[in-house]
């Protein structure tokens, strides 16, 4: 009996422990699975934030690549093997030139487990005033026997002798339509705007193509500088008067008849209202520097004002006016167009009327560009493109107009191994990572720039960025950097 | 000493009553425990993956219209009117300096399965059929079917996923709605707005 009942109690000893052991293995593998269901949901989410920054950083990337281009870089930033470092993560941008000043750039952002790879395509432009060339933004009226055509000064001044057989073709071009009255004649391109087309009088010429263009031309947008203001100019008699100083503001400016107002460079004015009436002469001297004219409200030069260019130099006058509308500017109870440019004789430099109706006169002769919002060329007129101008205006902006963005396959390597360090995928030190800013590829580019020096005189360069010394710069007038020749 | 141990063999009526009324308690309350614990888990499961869908969904339709040409989108009403459905063409990149779009897609709701379904060459041949997201709501968040703004947002009976065209911008508004196991139901609402990149 003893024996028994020990026996008894001995086999039930650890019954206690195996059915704990159960429940708490039950609960355990309970845990475990809510446990994993919720890491689950939880790297579902971390995924999801690292995809996002991975998008971010390839956008930051796209935008860095974008102001590259602007400033006349190629647009790569970093490589795979040598990344920019951003935040957490990295991204790299890899720019291609497509031709035709069109350039691709696909960036990759990489943080955490996150991955993204966006294409971003561009096309770069210059944005100098004869970078238009002979253009209107509305229709181009080319009268009879009008003329346009083009040459290179190649720096030279002076009347050209043009030879249209080794003449670069003139660039007439429109947003609208085009219309060659009887036996005008333009020696190049006439290019209308999109679904715009090119009207032909009898015995009119075009000698290159006129095939629609398949986008628009933007205008250069203008900034008006901002001058201490002067007080008005209003010369009669036989009055002469010359402003010299780098920049000038007057309201207003009245060239009576015998008189005589000359602009000498290097100068920069603006004036609200020009007028040289009929017998009031002119004249814009660049032999020292160039001249930049603003006019704001209203440019009115009569048929008989005497334009006088001594140095007949193109690249050394520039006439801007962005005055706009018909309105009574002289009180005399009739309106006035914001431009009337009925001068006769040569005018040599840019003339632009981005927002007014400019109409040439049949005795008119331009060398140089011009533009404007509505461009008619009289009768007889004659237009001579200067292609020098293209690369002489160191003013120049450079536009860059953004084509296509999209999000594309990300780099095969990068696309294997989705492990949470992006450094250890890469094989980089992160400590040895360059900012955005300094991952730059390209180590210099060519700049063209105009400014004040310290002393406040004019000045002007064109060469590699590196070797140009900013210390001396005192303002900048205008500013120009293109990929390294 | 055979006395006692035939004494202490079992276990009074009381004792065994008390032992199984203290172990009833406690598995009671193991289980009361548990079930709470596993509701609010249920619960909390079902509200994350409601709104990891409706982030997914709404990046998904952020990310198809930034890469659209905005001249694309159809129907291309201004903003104040919605439309539950957008058609638009992605681009595909630049040839010969011009934009090259892709075939028409489209995002809609689709209320009968409260589902949003994205369609690649709707209508035709070629027709793709893809669902990004279930439990979409008729109606967006605070709106009911009475002519009336009701979620002041300026708009009128609104669908559960709403497009506000404005030029180049596109407002996305989205509600999902899940009914929980205890039935209570959870809603979600984002909106995005969005910048067609390609013109």
């Amino acid at each position: 009996m003893h024996r028994g009942i020990g026996r008894g109690r001995r086999s039930r000893r650890g019954g206690v422990l195996v059915a704990t052991l159960v429940a708490t293995i039950a609960i355990g593998a309970l845990s475990v699975c809510l446990l994993e269901l919720d890491s689950t949901r939880l790297r579902q989410q971390v995924a999801s934030i690292d995809n996002k920054r991975a998008f971010n950083l390839a956008e930051a990337g796209l935008a860095e690549a974008y102001f590259s281009v602007k400033s006349g870089f190629s647009g790569n930033i970093g490589t795979q093997a040598d990344p920019a470092k951003y935040g957490d993560g990295l991204f790299w941008v890899e720019a291609t030139e497509l031709g035709e000043n069109v350039i691709g750039m696909e960036s990759t952002g990489m943080s955490g487990s996150g991955r993204a790879t966006l294409s971003l395509v561009v096309k770069r432009q210059s944005q100098s005033l004869a970078s238009m060339g002979v253009m209107s933004s509305q229709d181009i009226t080319v009268g009879a026997r009008a003329l346009v055509d083009a040459y290179d000064s190649k720096g030279g001044s002076g009347l050209p002798l043009i030879d249209p057989l080794t003449a670069p073709p003139a660039p007439l071009r429109s947003n609208g339509n085009i219309s060659i009255g009887a036996a005008g004649i333009v020696r190049g391109n006439a290019v209308p705007g999109p679904g715009g087309s090119v009207s032909f009088g009898l015995l009119s010429i075009v000698t290159g193509s006129t095939t629609p263009a398949s986008s628009p031309v933007s205008m250069v947008p203008v900034e008006v500088p901002s001058f201490t203001k002067s007080a008005d100019i209003e010369l009669s008699g036989s009055a002469k008067h010359v402003i010299d100083s780098p920049e000038a503001q007057v309201d207003r400016i009245v060239v009576g008849t015998g008189t005589t107002l000359t602009l000498r460079g290097p100068t920069r004015v603006v004036v609200d209202q020009l007028t040289v009436q009929g017998g009031g002469g002119f004249e814009i001297d660049t032999t020292g520097g160039k001249v930049e004219l603003y006019v704001t409200d209203w440019l009115n030069l009569a048929s008989t004002a005497k334009l006088g260019f001594p140095a007949q130099d193109t690249a050394g006058f520039k006439l801007i006016a962005t005055a706009t509308g018909s309105r009574d500017r002289d009180g005399d109870g009739t309106a006035d167009p914001a431009v009337r440019f009925q001068a006769n004789g040569p005018f040599f430099g840019s003339l632009y009327a981005p927002n007014a109706r400019l109409a040439l006169q049949p005795a008119c002769e331009i060398y140089g560009s011009v533009a404007a919002q509505r461009l008619v060329i009289a009768d007889g007129a004659k237009v001579h493109f200067d292609a020098a101008l293209l690369t002489a205006d160191t003013a120049a902006t450079t536009l860059v107009t953004p084509l296509s963005w999209r999000v594309v396959d990300i780099p095969v390597q990068v696309a294997r191994d989705l492990s949470e360090d992006p450094f250890d995928v890469l094989a980089v030190d992160e400590a040895t990572l360059s900012k955005p800013s300094e991952s730059r590829v390209d180590s210099d580019v060519e700049l063209s720039i105009k400014y004040l020096d310290l002393s406040l005189s004019f000045q002007s360069y064109v060469g590699p960025e590196s070797a140009f010394d900013w210390s001396n710069v005192s303002s900048v007038i205008g500013i120009f950097r293109q990929p390294l020749p | 000493m055979a006395a006692r141990f035939a004494r202490r063999a079992g276990f009074t009526l009381l004792e065994i009553l008390i032992a199984l009324t203290v172990v009833g308690l406690v598995l009671g309350n193991i289980v009361m425990v548990m079930r709470s614990s596993s509701d609010a888990h249920d619960e909390e499961t079902s509200r994350a993956t409601l709104e990891l869908q409706l982030d997914q969904t709404l990046d998904r339709i952020v990310l198809a219209l930034m890469a659209a040409s905005s001249e694309s989108l159809e129907p291309g009403a201004s903003a104040p009117a919605f439309h539950d459905r957008m058609e638009y063409m992605q681009s595909l990149g630049v040839n010969d300096g011009k934009l090259v779009l892709g075939a028409p897609e489209r995002i809609e709701m689709r209320i009968d399965r409260g589902e949003i379904v994205w369609i690649e060459n709707p209508e035709s041949v070629g027709e793709r059929l893809a669902t990004w997201s279930r439990w979409v709501r008729e109606y967006l968040e605070g709106e009911e079917p009475n002519g009336v703004d009701d979620n002041d947002n300026g708009l009128v009976d609104e669908s559960g996923l709403a497009f506000v065209l404005d030029g180049t911008q596109v407002t996305v508004m989205l509600s999902l709605e899940r009914r929980e196991s205890n039935g209570r139901t959870v809603v979600y609402s984002r909106t995005a707005i969005v910048h067609c990149r390609n013109g």
